[in-house]
This record gives structure tokens, sequence and C-alpha cells, in this order.
């Protein structure tokens, strides 16, 4: 069933291209969805571990970091470890390798996830990850205030891995002595490390959460969650690139979709029945190449709440919330 | 009537091929500001892609892209008329590789890049796509993307004072930076009215 | 859509009344033995109170595990004017079944404050209709008689969907209520299909979790009403 519905997917991605998209809801890769099939996911670990961190740290944190994401009770995700290998990430051999790696050239990337496809069929080949071990790490079941935890960071790659894009949801700030750092996020996946010491990545949240369930539904997920759709115009044109977030008054989740559509459309789903806020907001403080990429991004416009309140019924979606934005 | 959207196969369909589409994306990333950008970057250029090759390279049989550069205009490092640097991922007969939140580009693209690496080695765009500006030329007029973040504090969206830059003032804005020169304090601290 | 479930509802409720004109307009039935009544049909209107409910703001996990919020917000059932309508089956001379129907269309009202971004506090609201379903017990304390006050109790139970425009259903809970008021027969009769009218008034609480209300509680909202009741 998961091989005909990817195989849909692909046929439609084929087909039609972009039609509107949720960067956290699953990460496209040109014209193929990266979407496991429960089979083929399998990951071998590299037999060696990085100054602090053994080979069998290394492992333990992977396990812990896999069974966040297998625990969503609303998805039904498993992943089997295969076992140490000396075989290194992004070597296109066909294993899911995942290891410490030197990258002194990316001295800003703690770590990395790459898929291999075939491009004509979309199938998934293979997905590394890599951690760099540049920095400095930590696997202790506390952290280390000094060193950056790895199984946070790895919980965020794994959520690459198994196919989710970036989170916009985060605030941060530049720093009185240079660098920016992250003052809050609500999704593991938000692009940027919490920084030395912090362990909160461990936890999913909403967003990430309703990432993962949409990609992966268990049974009576899609009856029983709901979806807001809408669009987002400026001066009577739609506003790509617009970051859409939709929140639950009763329950404070907090899930985002982004403006993608030619319309400027957006969707989002797997949310919890009921009223939502829907909030926009430009990303005029990111990298936008690490959401997506698409040309004529508008980051020209003022934070906006929609006026009303937007309905995800049950098992379906909602009408459209037309959403006006003004200039700077 | 309004509309009622329920989910059906055809939906998930849907919303399947709605995916499809969706951007690539993603790496844990320890962000510089952008006067540290500019002060670390060894190249910093602007230019429009005139070619893209993927190759397969080293021990390793990773795949990834040589970019060539057609130079406009080198703010820092020595100049040239043309400059080669590497992105992960490319395509390599049927196989496709993409790193997940590393830039891709595409012959026509204009850019402003900021490049760190030594010869021999092929530089890299800083940071992945954090060294990595956009150029958007639209009816007559030119923006950069993203915008510039400048000044210290909590940098919040939709700030009025942070806009696209036309390619000639972001130039201005690197070599501010690289002058060392305190850009304006733009914090956002004082939310306008709206 | 909308409408015509409440038109079938209140056709539900008028079948017996119609089915009253009706037998009217045949000729003349021979008399027959007094009966007791066997159920009452009433049809009011009234007022549902507004409720606060337990919001949650907009937060961040900040870098050190705390919240960093994002905007706050608090939100509020505003009151809305239900429609209701009872079906009352007695038990006995003091005691009643009730199974109550109603509708309302409350807005729900969502402020939103300290935006991180510095966006202007606002409110947001949505209209929702508010159906519920319920059974409950009516206790009353003297026996009726024509333009003689009956003072009563009553509770229930029962359920509650919250649907939005379309029929789209949003949630569904659990619906409480308790309190009293009185029936006033206009008028009695001890033959016929039709055995009295009268006017109802009743005045309570209404308790729902799910539905509009919030996950870690549910809303209280005062409720009054009055009815006109058949009695058959």
């Amino acid at each position: 069933m998961m091989r005909r519905l990817l195989l849909l997917i692909v046929v439609c991605g084929v087909l039609t291209g972009r039609v509107d998209a949720y960067s956290h809801f699953g990460t496209g890769a040109g014209d193929a969805l990266v979407h496991w099939d429960p089979a083929l996911a399998r990951w071998f670990a590299t037999n060696r571990g990085a100054p602090g961190v053994s080979a069998g740290d290394f492992q333990a944190a992977l396990l812990r970091a896999f069974q966040t994401w297998q625990d969503v009770p609303t998805a039904t995700i498993e992943f089997s470890f295969a076992g140490f290998t000396s075989v290194e990430p992004f070597e296109e051999d066909g294993l899911s390798v995942i290891g410490f790696q030197d990258h002194p050239e990316m001295d800003r990337v703690l770590g990395a996830t790459t898929f291999v496809f075939d491009d004509t069929t979309g199938a998934l080949v293979e997905a590394d990850i890599f951690f760099n071990s540049m920095f400095e790490w930590s696997a202790g079941t506390g952290g280390d205030p000094n060193r950056f935890d790895l199984q946070s960071v790895a919980v965020h790659e794994i959520g690459h891995f198994i196919g989710l894009g970036h989170s916009a949801i985060g605030e941060t700030e530049v720093m009185p002595q240079g660098g920016r750092r992250v003052l809050g996020s609500a999704a593991v996946m938000f692009p940027i490390s919490l920084g030395r010491g912090s362990i909160a990545d461990r936890t999913l949240q909403p967003d990430d959460i309703a990432g993962v369930s949409d990609l992966y539904p268990a049974a009576g997920f899609d009856s029983s969650t709901g979806g807001v759709r809408g669009r987002v115009r400026k001066g009577g044109a739609p506003v790509i690139g617009a970051h859409i977030i939709a929140f639950n008054p009763r329950t404070g989740a907090l899930v985002g979709g982004f403006a993608l559509g030619a319309d400027g459309d957006f969707q989002i789903l797997g949310l919890a029945p009921g009223p939502y806020v829907l909030r926009v907001e430009p990303l005029d403080d990111a990298d936008i190449d690490s959401f997506f990429d698409l040309p004529n991004v508008d980051i020209d416009f003022l934070v906006t709440y929609h006026p009303r309140l937007v309905a995800a019924p049950s098992g379906g979606v909602g009408d459209r919330a037309d959403i006006t934005v003004r200039s700077k | 009537m309004p509309n009622i959207h329920y989910r059906s196969p055809l939906f998930l369909v849907f919303v399947a091929c709605a995916l499809v589409g969706a951007p690539v994306a993603a790496t844990t990333l320890v962000p510089a500001e952008f006067g540290q950008m500019a002060r670390e970057s060894e190249l910093i250029v602007h230019g429009t892609v005139v070619g893209v090759q993927a190759q397969v390279v080293g021990p390793r049989r990773t795949i990834e892209s040589v970019v060539t550069l057609q130079v406009a205009d080198t703010l820092k490092g020595t100049p040239a008329a043309q400059t080669v640097f590497r992105v992960p991922g490319g395509r390599i007969g049927r196989l496709r590789s993409v790193m997940v939140g590393a830039p891709q580009f595409a012959a026509g693209d204009e850019v402003f890049l900021f490049l760190k690496g030594r010869a021999p080695a092929i530089a890299m765009p800083y940071g992945l796509s954090q060294g990595v500006f956009r150029v958007a030329r639209s009816g007559g007029k030119a923006a950069v993307t993203p915008a510039v973040v400048t000044g210290t504090g909590p940098v919040t969206r939709g700030d009025r004072s942070r806009r696209p830059l036309d390619p000639a003032a972001f130039a201005s804005r690197v070599r501010q930076a690289l002058d060392g020169a305190a850009p304006p304090d733009r914090r956002r601290a004082i939310p306008r009215p709206r | 859509m909308k409408r015509v479930v409440f038109g079938v509802l209140f056709f539900v409720s008028f079948t017996p009344f119609v089915s009253l004109v009706s037998a009217q307009a045949k000729p003349p039935a021979p008399p027959r033995a007094p009966s007791a009544p066997r159920f009452d049909v009433s049809i009011g209107a009234g007022i549902l109170g507004g409720s606060s409910l337990d919001g949650a703001n907009a937060d961040l996990r900040g870098r050190t595990g705390g919240p960093l919020a994002l905007f706050t917000t608090s939100s509020r059932i505003a009151g809305s004017v239900p429609l209701e309508a009872r079906w009352t089956f007695p038990l006995g001379p003091r005691y009643a079944l009730e199974f109550r129907a109603g509708w309302a269309r409350p807005e729900l009202r969502t402020k939103i404050d300290g935006d991180f971004e510095g966006a202007p506090p606002q409110t947001v609201a949505e209209r929702f209709d508010l159906y519920t379903l319920d059974v409950g017990l009516l206790m009353v304390f003297r026996e009726t008689r024509p333009r003689t006050m009956v003072p009563f109790i009553s509770g229930g139970a029962g359920y509650a969907a919250t649907v939005h425009e379309g029929l789209t259903l949003l949630e569904n809970g659990v619906v409480y209520r308790g309190g009293g008021g009185f029936k006033y027969p206009l008028s009695v009769r001890r033959q016929g299909r039709v055995k009295g009218m009268g006017i109802r008034g009743d005045a309570g609480l209404v308790f729902m979790t799910g539905g509009a209300a919030t996950d870690s509680g549910a809303t209280r909202q005062g409720a009054a009403s009055g009815s006109l009741y058949l009695t058959f």
C-alpha cells in the first residue's frame, strides 16, 4: 500500500510539480518525496566515536533519538539498527549510515542529512547523516554545559532522515559579542541549534508530531485530526514564502507551514480539531534557502493575524482563510 | 454552502502531490551574524551562475556539484572574471543526491556569495546556505534576499527597517561590515505602531 | 444544511400538534374515558451566559527549557440566545424523564496580546453552532393544577457538538446541566389529545467539557429560558 502511495506521489510530482507545500510536512527533493518504505528503514552506525563520545555512546544516543520519533502515538514509523560499519556517511553505497565526520569547511554545521534517490523513479536509495566532529559533543544523559548534545541534534537530523524539512517557528537574537542564538523555538525541526548544554530538543513539540504523523499516520489519525488552509495576499497579489503559524488557543499547540503555492496558498494538516488563530509573518530574518528553494519570496510585510478564528474540522480541512498583509 | 474538504484517498494523494513540490531544507546550524560572516569569508562576490557540474569525488564517492560563477563584482578576496565553488549534492546519471539545507544552483542564478576555503580546496558557501544571498529581478527592480540582520538583541520578523536591499546597497553593507563600521542599530525592542 | 437539521428538529417537535390539527378536521369522535398525560413537548428560547476559557499562551520552548511567549491569549465564549425543545415523559406523580435538544450560536473570542514581534493587540472571533442533546430527570414539588405555579428541579447530561459552517463537525463533548424552574399550566383538560398547555421557566448552570470548552476544564455558563409547553 505504501509503495503504491509512493508511486502515486511520484507520478503526481512528475505531472504537476509544485502545487502547495509544507516544508515541515515532507521534504521534497525535486520530483520525489522522501518517504521511507518501512521495510527499508535500516540504518548503520559508524564504528568510531568522537572525543568524549565512544562508538557505543554514539549508537545508544542514536537509538534514543530514533525511539523519540517512533514513540509518537499518532504515527507509525519504525527503524532498525542494522549494525556498526566502517563505511562512512555520504558514500553512495546504498547503505544508510550515520556517523561522525570532520568537515572543517562546514564549520557552522553541526550535522546534516543527505538523500540519494533515483531521479527517474523517485525510489529512495539511501539516506546518511553526519555529525561534524569539528564540534565538541556530549552523549551524557544530562548533557554537558560546554558541549553540544548529540541526542538533541540527532533527533533533529532523524527528523530529516524520515522526511521532514525545517520548521520556522522560533525566535533568535544577535548577541552583543557577536553570533546569533535561539531564544526559543516550537519545533525540534527549527534549523538553529539551541546551543551548547541544551538538551531541550530531545523532546518533540506539536509541530514535529504533526509533521511525522502526517507523513506516517497511525490508524485513525486522518479522521481524528483536521487542517486549515488559506491564501496570503498583499495588495491583491499573492505572497510567496510567508510563514503561517496555526495556534490552538485551548492547547497552546503551535504548528507551522509556508505559503508556497503560486497564489500564496498554504495548508496545515495534522491539527487537533477546533478553532485556530492564524498568524502570518515574513521570513525576513532567516536563511531562506534553509527552508525552501523558491524564487520571488516576499519578505516585505508586517506580522498579521487573520481577523477570524479558523476551524480545523475532524477528518477534513476547513474553509479557505484569505489573509491580507500590508507592506512594511 | 461553504466548501467542505474531507480526507479521502484522493485527498491524500493530493496532499502527497503537494508534498512532492515541497522544498528541500535543513541541517542544524550554528549561525553567524552578518559582520562575522563577512570577516570570516575568504571571498565575497556578486555574479551569475554560468555552469553547474555534478561529480563524484574522493575515495568516499560523494556526489557534489561544482558551480561556476561569472563574477560581476568582488567585494572581498582576489578579483577574477570567474570563480568556482562547490556545494553538496547533485545528479549523476539517474542518481540524485541532496544534502538537506545545502543551497542548489542553476545557470542564470544571480547571487552574492560568501565563500570559505582556500586553494587547493574548492571553496564552499559559508555555513552552507547562510552564505548565499539571491538577487531577484522583477519589473526593473532588484532585491537581495534574505534581508541583512544587523544590530544586536532579539531579531523580530516584520521589522520595518529590515527590507530587501538592492545589489548596490547590499554591496555597500558588505563593505561596511568589512570595514568594521558598526551598522546602524536596528534592534527591535521598539515595536512601532502599525 | 444546518437549517434543514433544525427544521427537522422542529418538525419532530410539532408532529403531535400537527396530528392534533388534522384530527380536529375529522368528524367528532365519541367521548373517551379520561386518561393520564403521556408527555409534554415544549419549545422555547433563552439566554446562555458567557464563559471564560482556560486558554493557553503561544509559548515557544526557551533555550533553557522555560517558556518564551510568542504571544499571549485569553479566550471567552460570548453569551448567546439558545433555542431548545424538550420532551418530558412522566415517571410518576413527581418525577419525569426529560429529553432536551438545544441549539445556540455563540461567538468564540480570543484576545491576542504581547506579540513578540510587536504586532498590535487584537481580538479574533468566530461564531460556531453548538448543538446539545441531553437526557435528565425532573422533579416537581406539587401536583399540576391550572393557574398554579409548579416548581421543579432538574438535571441531566448529554452530548454537545461544536459545528462550524456547513455542518463541519469541529469537536464533540459532554454537557451537564442542573437547575430548577417552574411550570405554570394555563389550562388543564382531562380529555382530548391535548391535555393542557402552559409556560415554563428554567434557570441553572451548564457545564461543558470538550466542544468549545477547554482541554483542562469545563465551561461554566449560566442559563435561563422560557418555553411554551403542550401536554399530550
